[in-house]
């Protein structure tokens, strides 16, 4: 009951006017950069935050919140007309969904994977909504040599399922790791890896950091293949209605993909990729017609874009309640936390309960909201599909410059921006992924913390992370994940 | 037994042993922390750099056992963005934010293969004007005009 007079608060919270106007900010600029190629949400909220810092916070990161929501909804509409996702949990849906477009289906494809959004938003808001606060009392439990190995375990989980072999996933992350100890150190305040320049003793910034992996590595990325690449944009052709047999066919892919998204997107698996994966893979088992999918099932889109909004939902849960990011975006979310000088946590909904309730409650209203957008409004975005690709990456390169520059105002900023750039290049280049690399950074500073308080408490002892029964057990599950993928090839060689 | 050897996945390899030594090497040059905190600011680097080494190792064995596909890629265009972010890093100080954008702009979109200069030029201007009035009078940020003004 507690709950629900909380988010009762939360609702005033987000119903005055001013929030109701971050909100619909949020979920529009989602859906654009969501359909968009070579900028994401991580990047869009990345690229916010210097802009965003006179703001009250609950404006901010009811706008970031749009974002995250919207981006989830646009991508599918990229992935369907275009058959280039816009975001990584759009890829399944590109599938099915683009053979439906190709088929003359593109009105129905486009509405089972609103419809679905909606539905999977709404429950997965709801299921946030209570496991949160349970979730920040159990926190309160966990002392530093637990949150050190619990960070070891979201890191390890996020590297060995990320990417085409764990040792590419783990090289990525201990980038990330290494980028992070750059400045002065936590606690006794040595520069460490700053070569005497002045302006890395302060760190390389989060945000610079993710700009670079994301935006300017990924134009980098489009532009060596765009001679290779051909778009064809297929029309928005047909009834926007879905018959009642699409209907039939939709709704219990939507209520898997929401079960399946929800609890994969709360735990550190590294945003929406598997969870859609996961219920593609699902669908395709239990349907009755598993020749069709490849070649326009309804099913293949109703899932995944179900379980990719849930799991936006489900990464919030860990984000608000343990200050753990287990996605990209929710990674800059914390990185907007920390600008704000707010400590995501357990005592957060103690200290800032309007602000936590009605950015919950904001998320609601931003589905809402997104359900018009992406349904009654759909043929507005049809055009934003179509700037030309010059245009979109000149764009997207002069948004990186100036997220960077503003930043700090220096131009040393700018020069870490093209480097670290290009070493995103380079790992798309070699099929590294970039999501570990981020994650390590950000948590690398605060996961040091906790292992050096463990140990001073322990008094230096390192067996302390062996003997507290529920740090062992995490060291352990992130050790079953980092194994389970050798084994399992080992198993497939010798049959 | 010896099958063709994958050189890019060696070299990633090998250029991950080497970073995750450097790192060690440097981080050895460190102060050490107090009792309780043997290895202090050493700590974090020491693990960083073995894992480093270790995963480089396991990406260096792997290049010995299969070759992989690699994707088609042309490095012309990258080398155009390449230009386009030196351009702010040296002149955004000297000729101001709005030139500075016009040129980023021009640049990315040649490296996307749009011939019309003057056109992505003119774009780029405004894009540099608008954001320019907006940050500077709207946000309170501070894009430079450029010292020539003065």
């Amino acid at each position: 009951m507690d709950t629900l007079a909380a988010l009762a608060q939360g609702f005033a919270v987000a119903l005055t006017p001013a929030h109701l106007l971050w909100a619909a900010i949020g979920v529009t600029l989602g859906t654009a950069v969501g359909m968009l190629p070579g900028i994401g949400p991580s990047t869009t909220v990345a690229l916010l935050l210097p802009a965003t810092f006179g703001l009250d916070p609950a404006s901010a990161f009811i706008m970031f919140g749009g974002i995250y929501y919207g981006a989830q909804y646009g991508g599918s509409t990229a992935a369907i007309l275009l058959n280039t996702p816009g975001e990584a949990g759009a890829m399944m849906t590109a599938i099915d969904g683009n053979a439906m477009a190709r088929a003359g289906r593109a009105g129905p494809a486009l509405a089972t994977a609103a419809i679905g959004s909606f539905i999977a938003g709404t429950v997965a808001t709801l299921g946030l909504t209570f496991l949160a606060p349970w979730l920040a009392e159990v926190a309160l439990l966990l002392g530093p040599s637990e949150y050190a190995t619990l960070m070891v375990l979201a890191l390890t989980t996020v590297s060995a399922l990320f990417g085409a072999s764990v040792a590419r996933g783990l090289l990525s992350l201990f980038l990330g790791l290494l980028l992070g100890t750059v400045g002065l150190d936590p606690q006794l305040g040595q520069p460490r890896f700053a070569f005497g320049v002045m302006e890395l003793l302060d760190g390389i910034d989060t945000v610079i950091v993710a700009v670079a992996l994301f935006a300017v590595g990924e134009t980098m990325h489009v532009a060596a293949r765009f001679r290779f690449a051909v778009e064809t944009m297929h029309a928005m052709s047909g009834s926007l209605w879905m018959s009642a047999a699409d209907w039939a066919r939709s709704w219990k892919p939507w209520l898997r993909g929401t079960a399946i998204g929800f609890p994969i997107g709360a735990l550190p698996a590294g945003g929406s990729e598997v969870p859609t994966v996961l219920s593609y893979v699902t669908e395709k088992r239990l349907s009755k017609h598993p020749q069709e999918f490849g070649k326009g099932a309804i099913e293949g889109v109703a899932g995944p874009e179900a379980a990719n909004n849930a799991s936006a939902a489900g990464a919030l849960a860990p984000l608000l309640a343990l200050g753990l990011p287990t996605s990209a975006t929710a990674a800059m979310m914390l990185a907007g936390f920390q600008q704000f000088g707010i400590r995501p946590g357990p005592l957060l909904f103690d200290s800032k309960p309007e602000f936590v309730w009605g950015l919950i409650a904001s998320l609601y209203i931003g589905n809402v909201m997104l359900l018009i957008l992406n349904l009654p409004l759909i043929g507005i975005w049809v055009h934003v599909l179509r700037i030309p690709r010059p245009w979109l990456f000149g764009g997207i390169l002069c948004f990186s410059v100036l997220g960077a520059y503003t930043l700090n105002t220096n131009t040393v900023d700018v020069a870490i921006l093209l480097l670290i750039g290009l070493a995103g290049f380079g790992m798309r280049m070699m099929n590294v992924p970039v999501v570990p690399c981020l994650l390590g950074l950000i948590l690398g500073p605060m996961l040091e913390l906790q292992i050096r308080k463990a140990m001073m408490i322990s008094l230096g002892d390192p067996a302390v992370f062996v003997t507290r029964p529920v740090s062992l057990l995490f060291l352990l599950l992130a050790l079953a994940f980092l194994a389970a993928p050798v084994l399992f090839r080992y198993r497939r060689r010798r049959p | 037994m010896l099958k063709p050897l994958d050189k890019r996945e060696a070299t990633l390899g090998a250029l991950a042993i080497a970073l995750g030594v450097a790192v060690v090497v440097v981080a050895r040059g460190f102060p050490g922390g107090s009792i309780y905190d043997a290895l202090g600011p050493r700590l974090l680097p020491y693990i960083v750099g073995a894992g480093l080494a270790l995963s480089g190792l396991s990406i260096l064995i792997g290049a010995f056992r299969r070759a992989n596909e690699y994707e088609a890629l042309d490095l012309a265009p990258v080398l155009w963005i390449v230009a386009a972010l030196i351009i702010p890093v040296t002149l955004i100080r000297v000729i101001g934010w709005i030139p500075v954008a016009a040129l980023v702009f021009a640049l990315g979109a040649r490296a996307f293969g749009s011939r019309r200069v003057w056109l992505d030029l003119a774009l780029g201007l405004a894009f540099g004007a608008i954001t320019f009035v907006l940050f500077n009078y709207g946000l309170g940020l501070n894009l430079p005009a450029g010292s020539w003004i003065r």
